[in-house]
């Protein structure tokens, strides 16, 4: 029992994850569905259906069949109730209408859907396609069913030029081939003509204006041809540029007469039944063979543009005051590429100020290629007074016609700017810099009335001139003499023995002149002893001796030992012993005095010559 | 000797007659110039100082009266070369400073000057407050004056008397120097002058001295500038911002 039970567990286990897996939602369907059998040329409807609504179809092929129309999509609801329980049964049809290309066995392989996020997959159909039986085609002949084929459309493009050179014009016709079969009209859905990247294209043209027919016949079939589109082609480099072709959507409808069976029916409302077509058709590839412009002579405001042009220029105001505008014009006018010419470079003066040129086009495309203008407008707004040129506006370009590069010039541009600076300024920096004017005031200050005396130009200045820097060093020479002439006499003051020779014979002409005065006034005793005194002093100053060291006896000693000459000594011990005799032994003493004076005077003279000898 | 002396007198005495009737008809013009200006007669009032300059004869005055008569006449380049020139002469007048900056407002660049140094700035401002000529007075003056403050110390006793004149004596020994350092300046300043205004309404400075060179920079009348450079016709000018480049030199004028 234990056994047993241990084997049962595994087993409970598997069979539990058994029902958690099973699918709890409905399953999808997708059935395809087309005829077994058909016959060449037949059209047929190849529908699939699905029971829930895909929500992408990703894809789905007809390898040998042509697509007339479609996809087409419809759905159906259908409710149905049966022993109480309601089953809802919903339908979407994908419908095609097919022809097939050629007789044989084929299969239309599956449909994939993408259903709630998972992938559906219709079944394969098998599809033969019978060979028309001469039955057939007479049945169709008699039914009217046109043979239509849906090669017989087709649109073929053509160039101007196949060998253009580089940025010259050429124009690419796209003519649409209509043949007869289509008969129940057609409409134009979509026009996808892929820019190119070394081409400018432009549409010519009027849209509004409808596509002009011709008929044509092409191996016995009747073609209306419409020309449904042509373009303005600038080839922008050399080299062979291949177009890439123009794809065209196309909704025709093909009638035809398909009896009903009741001939009192058909006669009524008409046997006719209308088959649309959808065609997604390509133009034929062109070539171009772009040559490379000419090389010499190649002008130097040769931008690349080729054509053939006029330049016309326009000044509005030639005589205008400074921040006043004037416009300058130039218009190019001609056949080519006007919706590419660069601005024309302009040189203008120094201080104007330029505007981006206002560029206006003015083009035509309605005839056999473009043409027009495209006009530059500068605004020019001189900032100062003055006159000024603006130089000529060069434009060239390449004339295909010719065969030759082509310059166009203007004249000269001349300015007349009346206006200055000052009045200029004055206006605009009151705003601009208002403190700086406040604190200067408004106006300049007022000249001076007087002038101090005029200067020669180019007199020295007295800076760095000879009386400069003599003035400079006076007062130092002047210091240095002074201080040379004043240390001397310190020197010379600092000497007693000197100051006293000095003063020796200044006291002694003191004593004699009070001596003189003695004499006149006859006092005797007095004038020996002044005149004694002026002789002792004066020896004593002289020789730099104290007075106490001075008597009689001892002068002669004293004086041999300070040098005096052995005359002075004698001369000196006469006078002051003449003296004393006078002044004891009294006599004339009028002339006496007179002559004691004169012998003293004689001897201080005699001493000083003497010494200055 | 007598003789000798009585004709100096009288050689020197005929040099400074003749010599005060031409500062009479120089000071008649520059009057006749005044007389024109307060008549607002601008143009004239320039002709009559330009007479008196081409006379030979310049001064401050003058250079100051042509720099407000060509203001008012509207040439503002003129007006602030002369002013510029009546500056060099006295650098510290206020009112040719007055003038010259207001001037100056009125021209049509406005370039930021580089900035100075504040020891440069104040250095320059220093050496502006005399001309040279003034400077060389205040040199010679000083120069007395240290000679008298020395002698002063030497023979005063009086310590107070010796302290305060060792400091004026070093204070004019400072003066002596710099009076000399500012005068050299202004001189140089004066004769060899870079600077120069720029007379054409609108200049083109290229990048070489020739009429092909590519433009640098634009410059306008009444800029000042200074010249770095000289090639024939064609003079290099650094202008406020340090920017340099080619001018002609009949585009612009040497203050």
């Amino acid at each position: 029992m234990r056994v047993s039970l241990r084997l049962l567990c595994p087993v409970v286990v598997l069979f539990s994850l058994l029902c958690i897996s099973f699918p709890s939602f409905a399953q999808v369907t997708c059935k395809a569905k087309a005829p077994q059998q058909v016959y060449e040329g037949q059209y047929f409807t190849y529908e699939v259906t699905l029971n829930e609504k895909p929500s992408k179809l990703n894809s789905i092929q007809f390898p040998n069949f042509d697509v007339l129309s479609g996809p087409s999509t419809g759905s159906s609801t259908s409710i149905s109730m049966s022993g109480g329980k309601t089953t809802k049964i919903v339908a979407f049809t994908y419908s095609y209408t097919l022809q097939p290309k050629k007789q044989g066995k084929f299969v239309i392989p599956a449909a994939v859907f993408t259903v709630k996020g998972k992938t559906v997959k219709s079944n394969a159909v098998n599809v033969q396609v019978l060979a028309e039986t001469d039955r057939q085609k007479q049945r169709k002949a008699q039914e009217g069913v046109p043979n239509f084929n849906k090669k017989d459309v087709f649109v073929k493009a053509s160039a101007s030029k196949t060998s253009p050179f580089m940025g010259e014009q050429v124009i690419v016709t796209y003519k649409l081939y209509m043949p007869s079969t289509v008969n129940g009209g057609w409409q134009v859905t979509s026009i996808n003509n892929p820019a190119q990247p070394n081409l400018w294209s432009y549409e010519m043209g009027d849209p509004s204006e409808g596509a002009p027919r011709t008929i044509e016949n092409i191996n016995g079939i009747r073609y209306t041809v419409f020309e449904i589109r042509k373009n303005a082609v600038f080839p922008q480099s050399t080299g062979s540029i291949t177009l890439s072709p123009m794809e065209l959507g196309l909704d025709c409808r093909i009638v035809y007469k398909q009896s009903s069976g009741d001939p009192f029916w058909d006669r009524m409302f008409g046997n006719q039944q209308v088959q649309p077509v959808t065609l997604e058709i390509e133009s034929n590839k062109l070539n171009l063979n772009v040559k490379a412009l000419p090389e010499g002579n190649v002008p130097e405001s040769f931008t690349g543009t080729v054509g053939s042009y006029t330049l016309k220029s326009n000044l509005s105001r030639k005589e205008l005051s400074a921040n006043d505008a004037t416009n300058l014009t130039l218009t190019i006018s001609g056949r080519g590429n006007i919706q590419h010419i660069d601005p024309i470079a302009l040189n203008f003066p120094p201080d104007f100020d330029v505007s981006e040129p206002k560029i206006t086009d003015n083009i035509n495309t309605s005839g056999a290629s473009v043409s027009g203008s495209r006009t530059f407008e500068y605004v020019i707004i001189p900032r100062n007074g003055g006159e000024f040129v603006i130089e000529p506006a060069e434009f060239s370009f390449y004339d295909p016609a010719k065969k030759s590069y082509q310059t166009l010039t203007t004249d000269n541009f001349n300015l007349t700017i009346e206006g200055s600076i000052a009045a200029e300024t004055v206006s605009s920096s009151s705003s601009v810099n208002q403190k700086d004017i406040k604190v200067l005031g408004n106006d300049i200050r007022f000249i001076k009335t007087n002038s101090n005396s005029f200067v020669a130009i180019g007199t020295v200045p007295f800076f760095a001139s000879v009386h400069h820097f003599s003035l400079m060093i006076l007062p130092f020479v002047l210091l240095f003499v002074f201080i040379i002439v004043w240390r001397n006499r310190i020197e010379k003051y600092s000497n007693v023995a000197y100051v006293n020779n000095k003063r020796a014979k200044k006291t002694a002409t003191k004593c004699l002149k009070n001596a003189k005065l003695l004499i006149v006034q006859k006092k005797e005793e007095d004038f020996y002893i002044e005149i004694s005194r002026a002789l002792w002093g004066y020896l004593s100053h002289k020789y730099h001796i104290p007075l106490a060291q001075l008597s009689m006896e001892t002068v002669e000693e004293v004086l041999t030992l300070k040098g005096a000459s052995t005359e002075t000594i004698e001369h000196f011990i006469k006078t002051l012993q003449q003296c004393e005799y006078s002044r004891f032994a009294p006599g004339e003493s009028a002339v006496n005095m007179q002559e004691m004076y004169d012998e003293a005077l004689a001897f201080i003279l005699n001493n000083e010559a003497i010494k200055t000898k | 000797m007598k003789k000798i002396l009585l004709i100096f007198v009288s050689f020197l005495s005929a040099i400074s007659l003749s010599a005060s009737s031409i500062q009479d008809s120089l000071s008649a013009m520059f009057l006749q110039g005044n007389q024109y200006y307060q008549e607002k007669e601008y143009v004239l009032a320039v002709e009559s100082y330009l007479e008196v300059a081409a006379q030979g004869y310049v001064s401050e005055q003058l250079y100051y009266n042509l720099g407000n008569a060509y203001f008012k006449a509207g040439e503002i380049g003129k007006s602030i070369l002369y002013y510029e020139k009546a500056l060099l002469l006295n650098p510290s007048n206020d009112d040719i400073k007055h003038n010259l900056a207001f001037a100056n407002q009125q021209i049509t660049d406005r370039i930021e000057a580089l900035p100075e140094l504040f020891i440069v700035q104040w250095w320059n401002s220093c050496s502006a407050f005399f001309s040279y000529n003034g400077w060389a007075v205040v040199g010679v003056v000083s120069a007395f004056l240290v000679v008298i403050f020395i002698l002063v110390f030497l023979f005063s006793r009086a310590p107070l008397i010796k302290n305060v004149t060792l400091l004026l004596f070093v204070l004019s020994v400072i003066f002596l120097i710099f009076s000399t350092i500012f005068g050299y300046k202004q001189l140089n300043q004066m004769q060899e002058s870079t600077s120069a205004i720029v007379m054409a309404p609108i200049v083109n400075a290229k990048s070489t001295p020739s009429k092909s060179g590519s433009d640098l920079f634009v410059i306008h009348e009444g800029l000042k500038v200074s010249i770095t450079d000289q090639l024939n016709e064609w003079v290099e000018v650094k202008i406020p911002n340090g920017e340099k480049g080619w001018v002609l030199i009949e585009s612009i004028q040497k203050i």
